[in-house]
């Protein structure tokens, strides 16, 4: 069931109130927030769910194996066995028909074709998703970072509806112990939860659907039909549409949690007002960053072995986190680009700190000083995760944090944090190139093949006439979606407490309101969600 | 000094729960109409009987206490009418006009483009957009205008959903157009229905085909009422068997009522796209050529590279009938044509 359908509105409201119910005691809850996810989730189709039934039992035996493993070898082959497990079951759903057009191009100077194995494999909705969440489970066991849980919990972690179909990719270790800590019934954080719902829903709606429909699809699917000016403005929709469309769908997910009295870390901190790309990293599907930078970057040997490795490190990384997003070249292409791009910025990086460095180093000022304080002055220039971009994340969401906010500032607290901008005389020409290599990133992400995408990129410069497709509509609502990232977040935060000050029914009232306006603008009928089909 | 922290206050979980019922319920009264429209836009079902059931209770209501009428006016001044537009289809046509039948096909210029409409079900959004880039890459791209005007989960099952026949009067007393291109089936294994909702016949009875005949030839003749040519897209072949059954009589009738109509042509896609044993295949295997995956993994969606195919299939056909699209060199054969 999608969320932003009448279907999913009556769903939630019947389990908002038995979940609140049954909160007190917690073992009913569980089990009814369980049923209620196997219903969300079976509503597509009714198959899927004993496969997510077989993943929850195979990630709770291979759990309890890896915590009962006496010893290290025998803890570290339970891991491996249970993500090869997961992974042989990600890559038949997923990524058969890739293995299956790679193998016939492969066959093909050989006049072969491997006939047996041509046939389509339907994609489980959300399988990437709970099969992260269940890889991070077993690895977390492995480094004694979590306890195994019982079938029940991994059930309900794994399966809880909000996050189940695209995210957030949640930690056991942020979710599981919020299930020990009965919420305070007297205190929800609904003012925040409805922002966040409304927000998302008019993103989604309003924002993607339109663009989509109205410029971004026709553009993209006949691009030598069009013009420069369509081209690039096919371009920005498409880099607004993805935001808007994976955004919408997070903060909708995070609305509906904290409702239900569970907190999600965040997914996305306006990334288009990022002034490189490593904090663009930061700030986009900041849970995927960090699921890869503790899973794949870092047992690579992340930065602790080298410059080349660690650029090898982070080409690999980026390049799985590429095809983590469809089974398709464009996809790995896409990844592999964004990883050659942070190399070079992280070199550039290194070779201005380096340049700086050495001109500090020959300041006699400088130099007295540290004969003064008894400091070395030798620098080593050791570099760190956070110069890499698959390696930040927020980590404002603590276990701790998560567990100890109440509906008030530990959120603005946390929010203030991450986002706050580095100091820079003027961030608009860092932050203008930064934007225009992901956007041109998104050109491959978008297009079937590299050749669209190379035909897209020159007709943007090359085929100059008038518009035929961009109205002042789609400009609008691309403006709207790339500009409301510039806002600083303390509007939001600001109108959030405002509105917490009304009576609950102008709340509501007001929500509803919303509502209806998202009614009107949105296009008629609810496109899938872009992030489904990963 | 630092800036004030701003404590949002809490709600009590009951209250948060009254405020989620309060907004629901307010918003399906205000917004009725949207109800009713999503309810039928379900697939064939219980959900759908349950959903229509209560939409068509709380539209009563709301009808009853006028809450539903702001957003229908809003919504009627942007255009988007919550009830679908209703036609009487023209009088059967044949034998044909002679105004149709003999009129030569006009000859399309840079100035004066040949204006063809892709109309139909979501495969035909993917087809319009096949098409634009057919001609978009030939020689052909400043003398032919393509619209692609698509619209997801419709077809002539639904009118009380979407009403093509309506609908395609709209928009042809909008915009001449030269060439109609149109193609709806996928969403075709359920009971046919009126304007209003109400169940005209099942899926399997007999009563089924003559009812969607009637649709079927009411459309072709609506097209000819504006002197169109219409190039009528037969639907894929699709996995599960007891859908193909459905879309192969859909085929047949759409087929059958084409031959007897001068300006229609049937665009065959189920040989072209069949596998070895000319039943669905989820890739294609021409003679000498790799295979090539056709199908997206619902099974009935085809890929860029099948709608490809499909698209110079009727691409080939709008030549055929414009011969002043060809090229000067000697023709290309025709693929498909009327049967």
């Amino acid at each position: 069931m999608l969320f932003p359908t009448y279907t999913f509105a009556i769903f939630f409201v019947l389990v908002l109130g038995v979940a609140w119910r049954l909160r007190s005691r917690i073992t009913a809850w569980k089990i009814f927030m369980l049923a209620a996810s196997l219903v969300f989730y079976g509503w597509w189709d009714v198959r899927f769910v004993a496969l997510l039934g077989v993943s929850v039992l195979f990630t709770t035996v291979m759990g309890m194996l890896v915590g009962r493993a006496q010893t290290a070898p025998g803890r570290r082959w339970a891991v491996r066995w249970g993500v090869i497990g997961h992974l042989v079951v990600l890559g038949f759903f997923k990524y058969w028909g890739f293995f299956v057009d790679s193998l016939i191009t492969a066959l093909r100077p050989l006049g072969l074709a491997p006939t047996p194995l041509l046939f389509e494999v339907a994609l489980p909705i959300g399988v990437s998703f709970f099969t992260f969440c269940a890889i991070s489970y077993l690895v977390d066991i492995g480094r004694g970072d979590i306890e195994p849980s019982n079938l029940l919990d991994v059930g309900v972690y794994l399966s809880f509806f909000p996050h189940l179909v695209a995210g957030p990719i949640v930690r056991a270790s942020e979710f599981l112990p919020q299930l020990l800590i009965e919420p305070d019934p007297l205190s929800v954080d609904a003012t925040r939860a409805l922002r966040l719902i409304a927000r998302g829903l008019f993103k989604k709606v309003v924002i993607a659907n339109v663009l989509a429909q109205s410029l971004v699809d026709p553009v993209f699917a006949a691009p030598t039909a069009y013009g420069s000016v369509d081209i690039i403005a096919a371009i920005l929709g498409y880099a607004a549409q993805i935001y808007a469309d994976f955004s919408g769908y997070t903060d909708i997910a995070l609305g509906v949690a904290l409702l239900l009295g569970i907190r999600f870390p965040e997914n996305f901190d306006r990334p288009y007002a990022a002034i490189s790309l490593s904090e663009f990293w930061r700030r986009w599907h900041m849970t995927l960053s960090r699921w890869l930078r503790d899973y794949v970057y870092i047992p690579l040997g992340g930065d602790q072995r080298g410059a080349r490795r660690t650029s090898i490190n982070l080409l690999a990384t980026m390049a799985l986190g590429g095809l983590w997003h469809g089974a398709q070249w464009t996809f790995v292409i896409w990844g592999t680009y964004h990883g050659v791009a942070l190399v070079i910025e992280r070199w550039g990086r290194q070779r201005r700190r380096l340049s700086r460095q050495d001109r500090l180093d020959t300041s006699p000022r400088l130099e007295r000083l540290r004969e003064e304080l008894g400091l070395s002055s030798s620098h080593g220039d050791v570099p760190t995760i956070e110069d890499l971009g698959v390696a930040a994340v927020d980590e404002s969401v603590k276990p701790s944090v998560l567990a100890d906010r109440g509906p008030a500032d530990q959120v603005l607290t946390a929010d203030t944090a991450a986002s706050a901008p580095p100091a820079q005389a003027n961030p608009w020409p860092a932050r203008l190139a930064t934007f225009s290599i992901v956007a041109v990133g998104w050109v491959l992400f978008r297009s079937q093949t590299v050749g669209d995408a190379g035909q897209m990129l020159w007709r943007a410069v090359s085929a100059w006439r008038a518009p035929e497709v961009l109205s002042w509509s789609t400009a609008f609502a691309i403006l709207v979606g790339l500009g409301a990232q510039l806002l600083p977040p303390r509007v939001g935060l600001r109108l959030e407490w405002e509105v917490s000050r009304m009576p609950p029914i102008v709340q509501a009232v007001g929500f509803t309101l919303v509502l209806l306006a998202v009614d009107i603008l949105g296009p008629q009928g609810v496109a899938p969600f872009i992030y489904f089909q990963f | 000094m630092t800036a004030p922290r701003l404590v949002r206050y809490g709600m009590a979980a009951t209250t948060v729960w009254k405020c989620a019922v309060t907004s629901v319920v307010l918003f399906s009264l205000l917004a009725s109409g949207s109800l009713v429209r999503a309810a039928r836009g379900q697939e064939e079902g219980w959900r759908r009987v349950a959903s229509v059931a209560a939409a068509g209770a709380v539209d009563r209501v709301a009808n009853f206490l006028s809450m539903n009428r702001p957003l229908d006016w809003a919504n009627a001044a942007l255009g988007r009418e919550d009830v679908e537009p209703d036609i009487e289809f023209p009088p059967v046509t044949l034998p044909p006009s002679s105004a149709t039948t003999s009129a030569a096909p006009r000859v399309a210029s840079v100035a004066s483009p040949l204006r063809v409409g892709v109309y139909g079900d979501s495969l035909s959004i993917d087809l319009g957009r096949a098409i634009t880039s057919e001609f978009a890459t030939s020689s052909l791209v400043d003398v032919v205008d393509v619209v692609e005007r698509g619209k997801v989960s419709t077809g002539l099952a639904r009118p009380d959903f979407y009403n093509w026949p309506a609908r395609l009067q709209e928009l042809l007393g909008g915009a001449d157009k030269d060439v109609i291109v149109f193609l709806a089936g996928s969403n075709y294994d359920q009971t046919l229905q009126d304007r209003d909702g109400n169940s005209v016949a099942s899926v399997g009875s007999a009563s089924w085909a003559e009812e969607y005949r009637r649709r079927v030839k009411g459309v072709m003749d609506l097209v000819n009422n504006g002197a169109h040519r219409l190039v009528w897209v037969g639907v894929p072949l699709v996995a599960r068997p007891d859908l193909q059954r459905v879309t192969g009589l859909i085929n047949d009738i759409v087929e059958d009522e084409a031959a007897s109509r001068p300006w229609v042509t049937f665009v065959d896609t189920e040989v072209p796209l069949a596998g070895p044993d000319g039943e669905y295949a989820d890739y294609l295997q021409p003679d000498g050529r790799p295979p090539e995956r056709c199908r997206k993994g619902d099974s009935v969606h085809l890929t860029v590279a099948c709608f490809s195919i499909v698209a110079g299939l009727v691409v080939d056909q709008i030549i055929d009938e414009f011969p002043s699209l060809a090229p000067p060199a000697p023709s290309s054969p025709t693929t498909t044509g009327p049967r």
